[in-house]
């Protein structure tokens, strides 16, 4: 037998373009560029001459991890578009999906890429050795979103059940019924969760964030509300294209998304969590103050507490939607097409998703504009390399990438457009 | 280990990302012609993945691949091997296969979108003893991953190979299933 014998060090080895670029000059930083996300311009182009009915399920392709928040942002701009609003029960099942992808997606990042950055180990595989009872317990909260999703979306991956106006099918009580029991020790996983992710070692970092998320009062935001900000933003979702810019830069063909003036701005868990503390369910605030949160957690590597204490949220949050739970009398509202422009943002895991689109008389789409949250991330997690690397300046290379890499996945960079993870480049003079 | 239930086929993909469609493609061609097993279109994210195959007998996942070798070549892993030093590759035949067990090549996995997918789920999966009996990969090497709905013509190919490799080897599996006398009631 003819045989080749290769080295699976070698093999292992992530080859392609770069992720992140740091230049160093004495012991300054002196630039940091960032190539994490590709604009989803394809997507753009592909939805226009589709019909509005299938929006959501083009869109739902770009991220396999958050479906539902695409599925949610093209719903609710084609409604706005035509001037039906979805209230009820559901409005109720809305929000319910939305658990189910927020616990599946937080719980999968904090499991398997987070927490082993902070307990030392090089990836959640190693982690699991030395700690197989904490892995099992991700992968059983993670699986309580998913029957969520599953049986709301009707399939795990990829769901179909969602439309504009609402759902195909609405579940009945006693479908919904059956997710109790796990949700309920998924709650109590989730809480476990918070306690094991507040006593972990995180850097002392801070930075005075400008924090945008969705706020509305009665509720902690899925898909409803006003866009906010801790430093006086208060706007319609309609307006969002007047303070908030994408720019191309020069290193990539990224686009950046800034507020007026150019400024950096922070969008996901930690924002939400800024601007809607109180929106929290009782529950979620007792976690979170036993966590030793703030009100407001400026510390970004703290990211993996929030994001636990949102899952708590969600768990709990959807086991009030069960209890409450009765059947809608029809799936779906009507949604008759008419000429216009939709807009809307909800909260995928990540932070604020936008879309917009604008139809004609048939519903036709003439064309969108889809802002994903990792790419209005992309300039505070530049800022926040050029604050924390030269900390770490006289490490190895090699170590350097490891902090670099743990400053980036405070964000859970969507890299579902980014084919390579960051390869750093370190010019050093 | 009696053989106990049919095999599981899980193709793996993003039908918008052109060559990276191709397993997603090969499930679609192979869920007609198995009628007796479950066929899976998957996004390869690695949770997900682990929920589908734990508990399974046998399972055969199709992926696309980049970087390994030529564009439409195909690569063979049996992921139940067990984990050596080195990677040896049987290149005999016009199919690549690994002879000794090995961590799947990650690198040449990472047309997958994720930064946890089918090599981290494989290896997390095996220590944590969740692992089928059978696991083998087929990987289809593509060309073209940019946004796209199009395959290359050497992946249209390829993804033709590996349905009837799929196929034979499934056959196989069924009549050792049928032949075994500790075989358990199906689930």
């Amino acid at each position: 037998m003819k045989t080749k014998t290769i080295k699976v060090d070698y093999l292992a080895r992530v080859e392609g373009e770069s992720g992140v670029y740091i230049k160093v000059r004495g012991n300054q930083v002196v630039d940091v560029k960032l190539k994490i996300f590709e604009p989803p311009r394809f997507f753009e182009a592909l939805l226009r001459g589709r019909s509005f009915a299938e929006a959501h399920d083009i869109t739902s392709r770009i991220c396999g991890i958050c479906p539902i928040a695409y599925q949610m942002s093209a719903v609710h701009a084609m409604e706005d578009a035509f001037g039906v609003q979805v209230d009820g029960q559901l409005r109720a099942l809305r929000r319910l999906i939305y658990c189910g992808e927020w616990i599946e997606s937080h719980t999968l990042h904090v499991y398997m890429l987070h927490a082993p950055d902070f307990l030392g180990y090089p990836d959640v595989i190693r982690m699991a050795k030395d700690h197989p009872a904490i892995v099992q317990r991700g992968l059983q909260l993670k699986k309580a979103g998913n029957a969520i999703v599953t049986l709301l979306g009707g399939r795990e991956i990829h769901p179909v059940n969602v439309r504009a106006g609402g759902f195909y099918r609405a579940p009945s009580r006693d479908q919904l019924a059956t997710l109790t029991e796990q949700l309920k020790a998924a709650r109590d996983a989730a809480w476990e969760t918070v306690r094991w992710t507040a006593a972990m070692p995180f850097p002392g970092f801070e930075r005075d964030y400008t924090f945008v998320a969705l706020h509305h009062p009665d509720e902690y935001p899925f898909n409803r509300g006003r866009l906010v900000s801790n430093t006086g933003l208060d706007i319609a979702v309609n307006e969002y294209e007047i303070n908030f810019t994408e720019e191309h830069v020069a290193h990539s063909n990224a686009l950046h998304s800034t507020l007026r003036q150019r400024r950096a701005y922070f969008v996901g868990p930690l924002a939400r969590y800024a601007l809607n503390f109180n929106q929290l369910s009782p529950l979620a605030r007792q976690a979170a103050m036993e966590a030793g949160l703030e009100r407001v957690c400026r510390n970004p590597f703290k990211s993996i507490i929030v994001r636990s204490v949102e899952v708590l949220y969600a768990c709990d949050e959807a086991l009030r939607i069960i209890e409450q739970y009765e059947p809608p009398e029809k799936p779906a509202l009507d949604v008759p097409p008419r000429e216009g422009t939709g807009y809307a943002c909800t909260e995928a895991p990540r932070g604020i998703l936008y879309h917009r689109y604008r139809l004609d008389k048939e519903g036709t789409i003439v064309d969108a504009k889809i802002v994903p949250p990792t790419s209005q991330n992309q300039k505070t997690i530049e800022q926040d390399l050029g604050e924390f690397v030269p900390k770490f300046l006289n490490l190895p290379d090699n170590d350097l990438r490891w902090r670099c890499e743990q400053a980036v996945r405070n964000y859970d960079p969507c890299i579902s457009c980014a084919t390579h993870y960051l390869r750093l480049e370190m010019d050093r003079a | 280990m009696p053989r106990q239930s049919k095999p599981v086929v899980i193709g793996i993909g993003n039908s918008y990302r052109s060559d990276d469609g191709a397993g997603l493609v090969a499930a679609r061609l192979l869920r007609p012609q198995l009628p007796s097993c479950s066929v899976f279109e998957h996004d390869g994210e690695g949770t997900s993945l682990m929920e589908l195959w734990t508990g399974e007998d046998c399972v055969f996942v199709i992926d696309a691949t980049r970087g390994a070798a030529a564009p439409g070549s195909i690569t063979r892993f049996d992921a139940t091997l067990d984990v050596t030093s080195n990677l040896i590759l049987d290149l005999t035949s016009t199919i690549t296969r690994n002879v000794t067990g090995c961590a799947l090549p990650a690198a040449m996995f990472r047309g997958s979108t994720h930064a946890f997918s089918l090599p981290e789920a494989i290896e997390l999966s095996r220590t944590l003893s969740r692992l089928p009996h059978q696991l083998i990969i087929y990987g289809v090497e593509g060309q073209d991953f940019q946004p796209g709905t199009n395959m290359s013509p050497a992946v249209k190919v390829a993804v033709n190979s590996v349905v009837q490799e799929v196929i034979e080897e499934v056959s196989d599996n069924l009549a050792g299933l049928v032949a075994s006398p500790t075989r358990a009631p199906s689930r």
